[in-house]
């Protein structure tokens, strides 16, 4: 193998007798670069520290501390075990310990005696199958990569050319797409009411995109025309949603695609009316389809900020006052809260999402999001990205002067900037630091239950926190404050699963 | 004297350690490097402050290192000794220990004539 001449594989050795350790260095260093690690903890701390830049884990049951078990649980927890496979090198050839470890995720099995055909063999072979797979997937990301890639462009390209006609500004779709994704968001943030996930959310910001397209069958005149338009004119404005919605319904094929049946939904009623004073068909209430409760609201802000043949463009903050204030429709009050709360962000948002920035942005996150539906693992391209943030942080956490912290639920553990463990005295990283007494000896038991029960009463939409207690730093007690935020699960949203944060002294010193 | 020679002193088992590390170089390495590993004396001394678990853990790790040496005869009585802490069988665990410190002895004792033969050689 080329590459290993290069040895850019590394691996972990776990195993509390330097011997082994030594020995299996011995049989591997030729093509690989060898960490070690001489009990649990300290593996788990290299994994931190090293991520997937380790290929592979060769790793002991019985050691002091924690365990080869622990170690592997631990490697579930943070799903290194999905991209870092680990061989068990164990004297303990037990059916229930081999068994467990199986069942924990380790790959492949060695006992004792070490044979060095066997174990060179057996790394590169479990080497070789990671990196296979992991070239697998990165393949069939790039094809769906390309496939979305021209989906995306020719809704793109439609939406366009229905614009073009209304004389509406090449962004308005692009501006709709990001506006309504935006407010799903933070419609989820506050309520499970229209199981909305990650899917749904991308599937509605995709087909917003359709909303004008009866547009089509209105005359230029009466789309172009600058002044007001008459009673007649008007009416047969009005057709346009339902008729943009009869052309998708009676599509040859297709129809009955989630996508299509949403972009349906979204056609006809986005012009309807919480109040029920809308067209064509004057639902009320919760009888519209959410989708196009948020495009007609996400359109009325694009129509009031846009300039038009028949009006200029008006401000942000004048427009979010007259939709607020209900000057230009009725909307579910739950979604006018969604865009009191994202109204700082949409400009911002809007500005920075240029047309070809938002299409990459959006077609990465369909990709992932297929990729992780079809239950296989995080592309390579996501994990290049997750390894570059990873190395950023770090690199920030190492310069800033500041005590960082950042905990994390299951398993319980704490981890210290590089700064901050030496200003408390503590080790980088501390499992269980509600029991850990190295961990009381900085900050007492009754602060931390109150810090512990003030983060677990946080929400995922209000996340931030402060509390002010004595820490002890460079070994004096200090006046501090904490200021922390909560995480929560990605999934589900309502579980609490951790908090970063960080402590200040009060006083100058 | 040859590794061969030693081999057959401690009755351990040369045949099967080259067939799996290879080079006599490298055999000889982890020979003598059995000389600094501390499990034995980790044993030792958790044994004498009857601390079971700890006991285990080392005689565990003893036994794993006589497993990759092919060091036969220990590594039998070692794992003897292993399966009874395991289940915390203090009785029959003290009843092996004479066996497993006069097993070690011997292999530290032909071993350190071994070494100091290959100084001389040199």
């Amino acid at each position: 193998m080329k590459c290993s001449r290069r040895k850019i594989n590394k691996i972990l050795i776990v195993d509390d007798s330097e011997m082994n350790r030594v020995l299996l260095a011995d049989m591997l260093d030729e093509q690989y670069e060898i960490l070690e690690a001489e009990d649990g903890m300290t593996a788990i701390e290299m994994l931190h520290t090293h991520g997937t830049e380790i290929s592979l884990v060769l790793l002991d049951v019985v050691m002091p501390g924690r365990d080869g078990f622990e170690v592997l649980a631990m490697m579930n927890r943070y799903h290194w075990i999905e991209e870092i496979p680990v061989i068990m090198i164990s004297a303990e050839n037990s059916h229930s310990v081999v068994k467990r470890a199986y069942e924990l995720g380790a790959t492949d099995y060695i006992s004792r005696p070490f044979d060095e055909v066997i174990v060179r063999r057996r790394v590169i072979n479990t080497i070789m199958l990671y990196s296979k797979q992991k070239r697998l997937i990165s393949m069939v990301a790039d094809q769906m990569y390309e496939r979305e890639k021209s989906n995306t462009l020719m809704v793109s390209i439609l939406s366009h050319i229905v614009e073009f006609r209304n004389g509406e500004s090449g962004l308005h779709v692009l501006h709709i797409g990001t506006m309504t994704e935006m407010l799903l968001k933070r419609l989820r943030e506050k309520t499970d009411d229209y199981h909305l996930d990650t899917a749904k959310i991308s599937m509605i910001s995709k087909a917003a995109a359709f909303h004008d397209i009866g547009k089509i069958a209105i005359s230029e005149t009466i789309l172009n025309k600058p002044g007001r338009l008459t009673k007649e004119e008007f009416d047969i404005m009005k057709t346009h949603s339902a008729v943009g919605a009869d052309m998708l319904e009676n599509l040859p094929l297709h129809k009955e695609e989630p996508l299509v049946k949403v972009a349906y939904e979204i056609c006809r009623w986005h012009h309807e009316r919480y109040d029920g004073k809308g067209y064509p068909d004057g639902l009320k209430g919760e009888e519209i389809p959410i989708s196009a409760q948020v495009v007609s609201l996400v359109d009325a802000y694009d129509a009031l900020t846009s300039e038009r043949v028949y009006k200029k463009a008006f401000s942000h903050e004048k427009a979010m006052d007259m939709i607020l204030h209900g000057e230009c429709g009725a909307f579910h009050p739950l979604l006018l809260e969604c865009l009191r709360d994202i109204g700082d962000r949409i400009q911002e948002e809007l500005a920075v999402n240029s047309l070809n920035r938002a299409s990459e942005k959006e077609i990465h996150s369909i990709v992932d999001q297929m990729l992780s539906q079809k239950e296989l693992t995080a592309s390579n391209r996501t994990l290049s990205m997750l390894e570059e943030e990873r190395t950023k942080s770090q690199f920030f956490a190492s310069m800033v002067t500041e005590i960082q912290f950042e905990y994390t639920t299951v398993p319980s553990m704490v981890t210290f900037s590089d700064w901050g463990a030496e200003r408390l005295g503590l080790p980088r990283f501390i499992l269980n630091p509600e029991e850990c007494q190295e961990v009381l000896s900085v900050i007492s038991q009754e602060d931390l239950e109150i810090l512990d029960e003030k983060l677990r009463s946080t929400t995922c939409g209000a996340p931030e926190m402060v509390y002010e207690a004595e820490v002890r730093i460079d070994g004096e007690w200090r006046r501090s404050r904490i200021i922390c935020r909560s995480l929560w699960n990605q999934k589900n949203r309502r579980i609490y699963s951790g908090a970063i944060g960080k402590i200040m002294e009060l006083q100058e010193r | 004297m040859t590794l061969e020679a030693l081999y057959q002193e401690i009755e351990g088992n040369y045949r099967s350690v080259a067939q799996r590390l290879r080079t006599e170089e490298r055999i000889k390495k982890f020979v003598l490097l059995f000389l600094k590993d501390s499990s034995y004396q980790a044993f030792l001394e958790a044994w004498e402050q009857e601390d079971g678990e700890a006991a285990f853990r080392a005689v565990h790790t003893l036994k794993g290192v006589c497993m990759n040496l092919s060091f036969d005869s220990l590594y039998h009585v070692s794992s003897e000794m292993t399966e009874y802490l395991r289940v915390n069988d203090r009785g029959r665990a003290a009843e092996l220990l004479p066996d497993l410190s006069a097993c070690y002895e011997k292999h530290f004792q032909a071993i350190s004539a071994y070494a100091d033969s290959e100084q001389k050689g040199d």
